[in-house]
């Protein structure tokens, strides 16, 4: 059971401080500790955006985030933009009201905050950029188009608003079945001592952990969640003897912006620009995504076939590491032992390291993979050497597959052999047949994607 | 007033003008259910069953009588009233007492101080009986050894049949050159309104109970507080609040979520708010009806059509619910625009144990025109005719031309429909063949064009006609502002903006001085849904009839002030003015000064009822069943990729006939929001179920298996074509300026013409919705074009 904390953040520019379980949803602290009812609550889980808000300029789902990581953040509601008036006075919701892209006005607070959050860093985006940033926020009245015709409107006009600063308090006393512990470096670990006795989860990001709880689904969220967001051990990235390391708890969209990830790692860069939305990819974690041990999870296949490892570290202070295509035992359970954390991902780079990622989705974003498929390998004179390939969402985990591999490496660039790569990709797996698609179009999006990506890093390579 | 709307300059109608409730929107004011607070308010939460068929049930509420914080749980046996949600046929229980028909059947509630324990208490409520095997498709229905899930006035587990029959389509079949036969399937679609249902409820000291929340319906709410509370409906007051989008799904089963809410109320003696978690919506609610429709269809030698016959089966779920009146619009339009010279139309709904299924955008009709639509298309295909032109030289095109029931129409404008969305897409250019070569992955994007027609009675028809008429009231203040009071719920379509045009151009009253007021029971009378795209029809003209009344009061005084006749008083954006010397004008508010003054009459009730309609239901279900329709066209343009096979809509140009736009953003806004609806209907939407689709969890059967936004596949911005709405205005004569509706018509036929299109891409023909690519993979293995 929880104990209450004391949290102190900064709220439309005034200063909040609630006490309240620690692994309360930012969002239900708005709205039933500070009666700030515009941000809306439509699924719980992540998917809809109606919650979004920003958190230090970044938009978020407040229904995943976990009130105790408000902390001394900057955090900005729908409420900022109510400066009191009769009506609307900021340009952007202006806008928005001359366009017609508002009808239910139940997902417009967090449409509205998306878009601050996009241009806010983005005050010219393109409408490819729009689209993506809005893809995060479902709508089912407009159709989106002439919310996309407001935020294009209100180009280079955009300012945060500057709210009569408010001081915000309040108190909520409930009975929580999760009780976060904040950890400041991983060497507290070594200092909890009774970890046995509970049921615990680590927690970075919250994006799978504050789904489950919001469903009440608690055999999945444990009663302790040790919480590595402030460890700085789980952070950073950096290149170091040819290999490259990456903290567990780097974000998904810290990944696709990162220049050595860029360069030495495209599939996992792929990989993280489709994992969920916007608000998702600001607040996931790589390690949290490994953790979560999902058959589909997106950071696996990149990671098995660029041959990673993951680090960890045990309570009593040791470190292991493990390959990522071994670390799960089952779906949803990885081989580390209770109190192991995944602290850093890390692999060997080369220049000549070529990667790629394909992932098979029912629509444009927002997407849990049917088959996602990551090949990589180093070309030497015009040989193909040490490839690794990789498939997910088609058998109970990500796996490597050995014979495609075996297959590849040392093939000539001209002749690499696809056909035979494809069938032992497709002889390797066991598609499930379930309502996100059937055997038949698992086994066909293996061939496809394996193709694709196989013609992606072969083009251009004709020495 | 009798000069024609053409000839003057209108203050207010046909200007795109701002939503007076899109501000409070914006800004995060607006309140809706989940938003709102009372003074010693507990929470409600409804205990579900977890399996789909049960019979014999014992509910045990001890352990949650027993968990913390909980101040009552209740069961049927706890219902003063009625224990059956009032509707045409009141056959399903507000809480199950006997039997669980399907997944998610409510069978107590949890009355406790917060939501979280009343959520965590109605887990443990629980429920035991003897489990069934529960019928999940139209073919188990009928089978001899199914479960009887309903019995009235038909066969075993039939809740309603229709018939329609013209002329003789036997004689027909000999001499027509091409006959096809096909049978089409659609799927559950979920409604996905961003607000889930949720509802207040509380009574005063006098025993009067005030229901508030989500709703489209609140004479539907009213009726079921009453029922389930056994009270007179004059002390049941339902107020609308601001409401998070529809589409149907807030027609009738707010009736539920509203009378549980009043029920725990009631008991508890305390304000209570009740709402819905996501899962649970999608788990329980309606959806649209899954349909299975079997298409006879021939044309001649010349590319005429000849006769039909169309056998229509929907998926009623486990209760009758609004099933009967899906299944009669379903029917009426399922032979749809066309010249057909004999014809028959048998259908049924029938019973299945899912949650029921109900009313959503389109209301059945977007089953029939998928098929019909898509069946068009085969039979020009096997005459060799480009659709477009077979469609041109069939469609009802003159006031002579008939319906399936018999009717003759007003100006039936679908040629000029057709016109105008393949100009926009540039049919004639590129309309090509189809595709037939093998399908690798790293040839180029298929491209292909479909179209469509459809048309759309607008109101309830000859079936629903007992409920179609409304009513409003009007009271001009002192100051000038003008407060109305409307029947119509505004959901987001924009319901409050449009009767503040039409108040403002009748009173010419300057647009700012409106206000609409929130639907209230108590202060109009039953005006019947928020359904069929009626709102501005039927309010709009009891709004109206309300103006006008007080327009003569106006027109009186203005009349005085300016010295001259009253029938010399005309109006423009100034105001009031002598027609013999336009010049001078009086504004609105001198006028109201002045009229006031002058003791005038200030207010008015309206009231308006829909022409005469009719339908031979006994019969040859001929009739006039409708009292006018809209016309409608689409043409979607579409890329297919060669390696996921996925289909993507790169354009779509959906047109209109609406009679008269009142505020043209808007009705752009309810077309671009609708076909991006039906784009979802088409691609990727679907409800999935255990026992007909595979899982790997080991759950009994009729388990819905993607009860939220992750497994349910709505489009996001992403995945959006590019959207061209044409509004076509041939005024309705009955309509409020001439308008008619365009809630529903802009969904009804974007699957189809996606349909249409896939074929013209492919070469494949997919008959069943979503058109998914799993369908489009097995139609090529079929082939062998991989």
């Amino acid at each position: 059971m929880s104990k209450e904390t004391t949290i102190s953040f900064k709220l439309n520019g005034g200063s909040a401080t609630v006490t309240a379980p620690p692994s309360m949803s930012l969002l239900r602290v708005l709205r039933e500790g500070f009666q700030l009812t515009g941000t809306k609550n439509g699924c719980g889980e992540g998917e809809c955006g109606a919650c979004t808000v920003l958190v230090d300029g970044e938009s978020v789902n407040a229904c995943l985030f976990p009130v105790c990581h408000a902390e001394g953040r900057q955090i900005y509601t729908i409420e900022a933009f109510d400066d009191g008036s009769d009506t609307v006075t900021h340009p952007l919701l202006n806008e928005f009201m001359v366009h017609g892209a508002v009808q239910c006005g139940f997902c417009t607070p967090g449409v509205v905050m998306t878009t601050a959050g996009l241009l806010h860093t983005k005050p010219s985006p393109t409408i490819e950029a729009i689209k993506e940033a809005l893809a995060g926020n479902l709508c089912r009245c407009t159709g989106y188009g002439s919310i996309i015709r407001a935020v294009q409107a209100a180009k280079n006009t955009f300012f945060m608003p500057e709210p009569e600063p408010r001081e915000y308090s309040c108190q909520i006393a409930e009975t929580d079945p999760v009780d976060i512990i904040p950890l400041k470096n991983l060497e507290e670990l070594a200092n909890l001592g009774v970890l046995e006795t509970w049921d615990m989860r680590f927690i970075s990001g919250g994006t799978d952990l504050m789904v489950y709880k919001n469903c009440c689904d608690y055999d999945k969220t444990g009663d302790v969640w040790i919480d590595l967001s402030q460890c700085s051990e789980i952070h950073g990235i950096r290149v170091e003897n040819s290999k490259l390391y990456i903290g567990a708890g780097t974000t998904w969209n810290e990944l696709v912006r990162d220049p050595h990830v860029r360069q030495y790692a495209p599939a996992l860069v792929s990989a993280a620009k489709q994992v969920g939305s916007n608000q998702i990819r600001a607040r996931g974690t790589l390690g949290g995504n490994l953790g979560n041990a999902s058959p589909a999870g997106d950071a696996y296949p990149p990671l098995i076939a660029l041959g990673a490892e993951v680090k960890t570290c045990a309570s009593d202070g040791n470190h292991r590491e493990i390959p990522v295509d071994q670390l799960v035992v089952r779906p949803g359970k990885t081989c580390l032992n209770t109190g192991e954390c995944i602290t850093e991902i890390s692999m060997s780079i080369g220049s000549k390291m070529r990667s790629g990622f394909f992932k098979s989705v029912p629509r444009c974003a927002q997407a849990l993979a049917k088959v996602s498929v990551a090949i990589a390998f180093k070309i030497d004179d015009n040989i193909i050497r040490t490839p690794g390939i990789a498939l997910g969402a088609v058998g109970k985990k990500a796996f490597r597959v050995i014979n495609a591999e075996q297959f590849l490496d040392g093939r000539s660039v001209d002749s690499p052999g696809i056909d035979d790569i494809v069938s032992a990709c497709i002889e390797a797996a066991e598609p499930a047949e379930d309502f996100r698609a059937t055997r038949e179009y698992r086994i066909h999006m293996i061939d496809v994607g394996v193709r694709k990506t196989m013609n992606e890093l072969l083009s251009g390579h004709s020495e | 007033m009798k000069e024609s709307d053409s000839e003057r300059e209108m203050i207010s109608i046909g200007r795109s003008v701002v939503r007076p409730d899109v501000p409070d929107k914006l800004l995060g004011r607006a309140i809706y259910a989940a938003d709102a607070m009372r003074q010693g308010m507990l929470h409600v939460a409804t205990a579900r069953s977890s399996v789909a068929g049960m019979k014999n049930i014992q509910i045990d509420i001890s352990a949650a009588q027993n968990m913390p914080g909980v101040q009552r749980v209740i069961t049927a046996k706890d219902i003063p009233g009625n224990k059956y949600v009032p509707l045409i046929v009141s056959d399903m229980p507000f809480l199950a007492s006997e039997q669980i028909r399907f997944y998610g059947e409510p069978v107590a509630l949890v009355v406790a101080r917060t939501r979280q324990e009343a959520k965590s208490a109605a887990r443990a409520v629980q429920v035991t009986g003897e489990m069934f095997d529960p019928v999940l498709t139209v073919e188990d229905s009928a089978g001899p050894d199914s479960y009887v899930i309903y019995e009235g006035d038909y066969e075993k587990n039939i809740f309603k049949k229709y018939h329609i029959q013209r002329g003789s389509p036997d004689e027909f079949w000999p001499e027509s050159h091409v006959v096809i036969e096909r049978e089409y399937r659609t799927p559950h679609q979920e409604h996905a309104y961003l607000e889930t249902q949720g509802m207040i409820a509380e009574l005063d000291e006098n025993g009067e109970v005030q229901v508030m929340g989500s709703m489209q319906c609140p004479f539907y709410v009213q009726d079921a507080v009453a029922s389930i509370l056994g009270l007179a409906k004059a002390k049941v007051t339902v107020i609308q609040m601001v409401t998070g989008g529809g589409f149907g799904g807030k027609e009738d089963v707010s009736s539920v979520v509203a009378g549980h809410a009043a029920l725990a109320a009631a008991l508890t003696d305390s304000p209570v708010s009740l709402i819905y978690d996501r899962e649970e919506d999608f788990i329980a609610m309606s959806k649209r009806h899954p349909s299975v429709i079997k298409i006879k269809i021939g044309a001649n030698r010349e590319g005429l059509l000849t006769a039909a016959e169309i056998y229509i089966t929907l998926d009623g779920g486990a209760y009758s619910t609004l099933s009967p009146v899906v299944l009669w619009r379903s029917t009426v339009h399922a032979a749809g625009p066309y010249r057909w010279q004999a014809l028959r139309i048998k259908s049924r709904v029938v019973a299945t144990n899912t949650a029921p299924n109900g009313a959503f955008r389109g209301f059945g009709e977007p089953q029939s025109v998928f098929a019909l639509e898509s069946a068009i298309d085969e039979l020009a295909d096997q005459l060799n005719i480009d659709p477009l032109t077979f469609r041109e030289k069939n469609v009802i095109a003159s006031s002579s031309d008939i319906t399936a029931t018999g009717q003759t129409t007003v100006n039936p404008s679908i040629l000029e429909a057709l016109e105008k969305v393949a100009e926009k897409i540039e049919w004639k250019d590129k309309f090509t063949g189809a595709y037939t070569g093998v399908v690798r992955h790293d040839i180029e994007p298929i491209r292909g064009l479909g179209c469509s027609v459809s048309f759309y009675g607008v109101g309830l028809g000859a079936e629903g006609k007992k409920l179609d008429r409304a009513g409003a009231f009007v009271q001009v203040e002192s100051d000038a502002s003008v407060r109305v009071f409307i029947g119509n719920t505004e959901i987001g379509q924009g319901a409050r903006g449009v009767m503040a045009q039409i108040a403002s151009e009748t009173l010419a009253a300057p647009l700012e001085y409106i206000h609409i007021h929130r639907a209230d029971t108590s202060r109009v009378p039953d005006s019947g849904p928020t359904v069929a795209s009626r709102t501005t029809i039927m309010s709009g003209n009891a709004v109206m009839n309300a103006c006008q009344t007080i327009r003569q009061s106006l027109e009186t005084s203005a009349a005085m002030v300016l010295n001259c006749a009253i029938d010399n008083i005309k109006t423009d954006q100034r105001g009031y003015y002598d027609a013999a010397n336009p010049s001078t004008a009086v504004s609105f508010h001198e006028v109201v000064s002045v009229a006031t003054a002058q003791r005038q009459q200030m207010s008015s009730s309206g009231w308006y009822v829909a022409p005469d309609t009719s339908f031979d239901s006994a019969g040859a279900g001929q009739g006039n069943a409708y009292s006018t329709y809209v016309w409608s066209a689409n043409i979607v343009e579409i890329e297919i990729d060669p390696g996921t096979l996925q289909v993507k809509a790169l354009k779509i140009a959906s047109a209109h006939d609406i009679g008269r736009a009142i505020n043209p953003r808007e009705v752009c806004g309810q077309i671009e929001g609708g076909v991006l609806q039906g784009l979802g209907f088409a691609l990727t939407e679907k409800v999935a179920y255990s026992g007909l689709t595979p899982s790997i969890q080991s759950v009994p059967d009729g388990i819905m298996l993607n009860p939220g936004f992750s497994g349910y596949i709505c489009p996001t911005a992403m995945d959006i074509p590019e959207i061209f709405p044409i509004i076509l205005e041939t005024p309705y004569e009955h309509g409020p300026y001439g308008a008619r509706g365009i809630g529903e018509p802009p969904l009804i036929g974007v699957a189809p013409a996606v349909a249409n299109a896939v074929s013209n891409a492919l070469g494949i023909r997919i008959r069943e919705l979503p058109l998914c690519p799993e369908q489009i993979l097995n139609e090529l293995i079929k082939q062998g074009r991989l």
